[in-house]
């Protein structure tokens, strides 16, 4: 079937290592770590207490439409990307309004702290014995649609909660439905916030690192949690060349696969699948993918599988692969999308962002990582790398859009 | 899928079984006799709740033991929507008598749609967390049931399916955009097979939590005094049409196309914004699909029948005038079963095509959310 070509034409970040694309871009470069104390829940009782918190964020300056007091904090972190993202993209919000223009997000554990509120209201009062209004706004799928009524757009809107790996599957649905001719424009990517169960569960899992998370080294210690919301515009090809947008990347194609064997371990095999049908959709061989952008969560179970999937697909010969959540932390559902940026960012500047914390490679692993320092390069592919629980993987293909348009 | 786009046409996409857990029964027949003649689901709460819960009746699924289906091995640390979602899953399988091996295993996939996961899970994980003195000291067992792809991940486990696996969590739109997504998903070849539907499990913190959000944007109705909570799980296995000739199945349906949009932007008046937002989209797409209104017999509703000022009342004033087809009202019999709800509905409307001496081949199914989210699909009876 053929398809419209589609492009990334605005990108909006928030994130424990900037706001907005520029600061976001900077802190790639520089290999800023925006790892510290949590202070957005007690911590009292776990003996570790590091994570990627958001500092410095103002809600009352991205929503304009909505009380931002009335939503959740995902929400809230949404609609600030979408903002950033419409304005990176150099579109107007008033001609967004009452456009056809799509909404899909991918989140973890969607309004989370919504849901703890509830938990302390019912350990505290009975299930019966307090005003719980707020759990109007509990929903995972409040997010998307509180971005929609934050901007005023009423095309599909879409939540997908594959956990770990719900940004890239937003985005190949927004890819989807722009390449099909189905929607104009789309606003897609993930969103999530740091929550008490998110880090009392990998705590318990022995997944939790102590200090600093350092994706594919011998000392690595586990993962951090983050948070954070990445969108992204996309729109097609003949559109943004139409409007003499800025491009920064295509979006080439995606590919899923299940596991279908353990909640939580992730599975080689299937995670080779993943990339061989992004790669194939794409219309891509292996050789071509310039840089991956590693799933990279710091744990031994992950780096090992991920590495050993990557060398069986690049046949022994792969190309650099770095992990954005050494800066972040794991973001959850937005951390594809977060990830993503940083490929878009990859493709539009030439540069390949750090794996930070790296003291000694882990041989098992046999990569390069990039380690600590963004290295300049010019790069054609990237590949955006995603794993959740529940076995969903999810892999995104991007290319820089003149490379593309040459191959064709 | 089979949108306004004037690309190659895509894979057609056929129903080919369905499976179902609900109050009036278990399994595609049980379940289709029940909608056809009537029958009641919504009983006098079962069990001790405490404090009880704050509704007299609910359609439970009151006789459905886990075990009995799927087995007493590795079902200890499932949850109940879970659990009723293997269920389900496995008997839409076995209704399509689809063999998934080896070698089609990587072709078939799930998409499920829940609207908050298993709430019970998630909340009684976190309430853990507050009172222990030691926060951490939580089941890690219980851990993967905490996230919202719990059910479908565990699906493809039990099933051993290996293809496109995705949870859309769209609120009271769950079910009927899993089966959107899924009916897309074949069409543009990513997967061959898909079981697409929706899970939702009563709890006392389910219903409590509707209570307190003033039934407003979770456990929808049209008439909120009327709200009686239901549970358990609608699920489609949907195939490319030319597979399922292929191997000879019967083909219940074909599922002609879908289409979604948002009007909840506007404050107040929005009920007429979404009727009609939600008419556009139907015309468009009985339009796209070559489909003439008085060719449609059936349209399988999320709000009751006695709304009369509902969003899918005023829409089929707009769209079919005073020559309405028949409304199915699969609610009033189950309850509000959240994000099960648009899957139910779509089994139901399958039951009503497929009844004996059905002269209507066309039926459509609508959901409209509180929170001014519509959605719509086109089904047409199999052969």
């Amino acid at each position: 079937m053929r398809r419209h070509r589609v492009v990334i034409t605005g990108l909006g970040v928030v994130s424990s290592i900037g706001i907005g694309v520029r600061a976001f871009c900077e802190a790639l470069r520089t290999g800023k770590s925006g790892i510290t104390e949590i202070t957005s829940f007690d911590t009292r009782g776990f003996p570790f207490r590091r994570g990627g918190e958001i500092r410095g964020f103002d809600p009352q300056h991205w929503i304009r439409r909505l009380d931002p007091t009335s939503i959740g904090k995902t929400s809230q972190l949404a609609i600030a990307a979408s903002r950033l993202a419409l304005d990176d993209a150099r579109i107007d919000p008033a001609d967004a309004e009452g456009s056809r223009c799509g909404v899909s997000v991918g989140t973890t554990d969607g309004e989370t702290l919504l849901i703890e509120r509830f938990n302390e209201d019912w350990v505290r009062h009975g299930l019966d014995g307090f005003r719980g209004r707020y759990m109007a706004e509990a929903p995972a799928g409040r997010i998307s649609v509180n971005v929609a009524r934050d901007l005023g757009l009423e095309g599909e809107v879409n939540t997908f909660a594959t956990a770990c790996a719900a940004g890239n599957y937003a985005i190949g649905h927004a890819y989807d439905l722009v390449s099909t001719g189905e929607a104009p424009f789309m606003l897609c990517g993930g969103a999530d916030s740091l929550s008490r169960k998110t880090f009392a569960g990998f705590f318990r899992l022995n997944a939790v690192a102590p200090l600093v998370c350092q994706p594919f080294d011998r000392n690595r210690q586990g993962l951090l949690t983050g948070e954070g919301a990445g969108m992204l515009l996309l729109e097609r090809r003949e559109c943004a060349l139409l409007r003499r947008a800025r491009v920064y990347a295509e979006i080439l194609g995606y590919g899923l696969s299940c596991d279908g064997v353990h909640m939580t371990s992730p599975d080689r095999d299937s995670i080779v699948t993943a990339m061989q049908r992004a790669i194939h959709q794409a219309g891509l061989r292996p050789a071509d993918v310039s840089y991956v952008c590693a799933h990279g969560t710091g744990t031994r179970l992950n780096d090992l599988t991920e590495a050993a999937a990557i060398h069986q697909v690049f046949a022994g010969s792969p190309p650099p692969v770095s992990s954005v959540k050494s800066m972040i932390g794991h973001t959850m559902g937005a951390a594809s999308a977060i990830a993503a940026s940083a490929c878009a960012l990859a493709i539009y500047e030439g540069f390949l962002p750090p794996t930070i914390n790296s003291v000694e490679p882990d041989p098992e692993c046999a990569l390069d990582c990039v380690p600590n320092r963004a290295r300049d390069a010019e790069v054609n592919v990237a590949q955006n790398n995603a794993f959740a629980f529940g076995g969903n993987n999810a892999i995104l293909m991007l290319g820089r859009e003149e490379w593309a348009a040459r191959r064709l | 899928m089979g949108g306004p786009s004037a690309l190659s046409p895509p894979r057609r996409v056929a129903v080919t079984g369905c499976g179902v857990v609900s109050p009036i029964g278990i399994g595609r027949e049980e379940f289709a006799r029940a909608f056809l003649e009537g029958k009641a689901g919504l009983r006098p709460v079962a069990g001790d709740y405490s404090p009880p819960l704050p509704c007299a009746r609910a359609g439970q699924v009151v006789d459905f033991d886990a075990t009995r289906w799927l087995g007493k091995k590795g079902t200890r640390f499932l949850d109940r929507s879970t659990t009723l979602a293997v269920t389900a899953a496995g008997l839409a399988l076995k209704d399509g008598g689809l063999a998934v091996e080896e070698a089609n295993s990587p072709r078939v996939g799930v998409v499920l749609g829940t609207a908050m996961g298993s709430l019970k899970s998630i909340s009684d994980f976190g309430r853990e967390t507050l009172l222990y003195e030691r926060p951490f000291l939580v089941n890690p067992m219980l851990f993967p049931n905490t996230v919202l792809n719990s059910a479908a991940g565990q699906v493809a486990i039990w099933l051993k399916l290996r293809g496109v696996n995705t949870t859309v969590s769209n609120g009271q739109l769950s079910g009927l955009t899993a089966v959107s997504y899924a009916g897309r998903a074949i069409a543009l070849e990513y997967a061959d097979a898909i079981l697409a539907g929706g899970v939702e499990e009563l709890s006392a913190q389910l219903v409590w939590g509707a209570h307190h959000a003033g039934n407003r944007e979770f456990l929808e109705s049209a008439r909120e005094e009327d709200v009686y909570p239901g549970e358990g799980a609608s699920i489609l296995l949907l195939e490319e049409l030319q597979a399922a000739r292929d191997r000879a199945r019967p083909v219940i349906a074909e599922l002609l196309g879908c289409e979604s949009g948002f009007y909840g932007r506007t404050r107040g008046g929005g009920v007429t914004a979404q009727a009609q937002g939600l008419a556009a989209w139907l015309n468009r797409l009985m339009r796209a699909c070559d489909v003439a209104p008085e060719e449609v017999g059936a349209l399988s509703a999320s709000c009751g029948p006695e709304a009369a000022d509902s969003v899918e009342s005023l829409a089929m004033d707009i769209v079919f005038g005073d020559r309405r087809p028949a409304r199915l009202d699969v609610k009033s019999l189950i309850g509000e079963c959240y994000s099960a709800a648009g899957a139910f509905q779509c089994t139901a409307l399958l039951a009503y095509l497929g009844r004996p001496g059905c002269a209507q081949r066309y039926g459509l199914v609508t959901s409209a959310g509180k929170d001014g989210a519509v959605a719509c699909a086109l089904f047409k009876r199999g052969d």
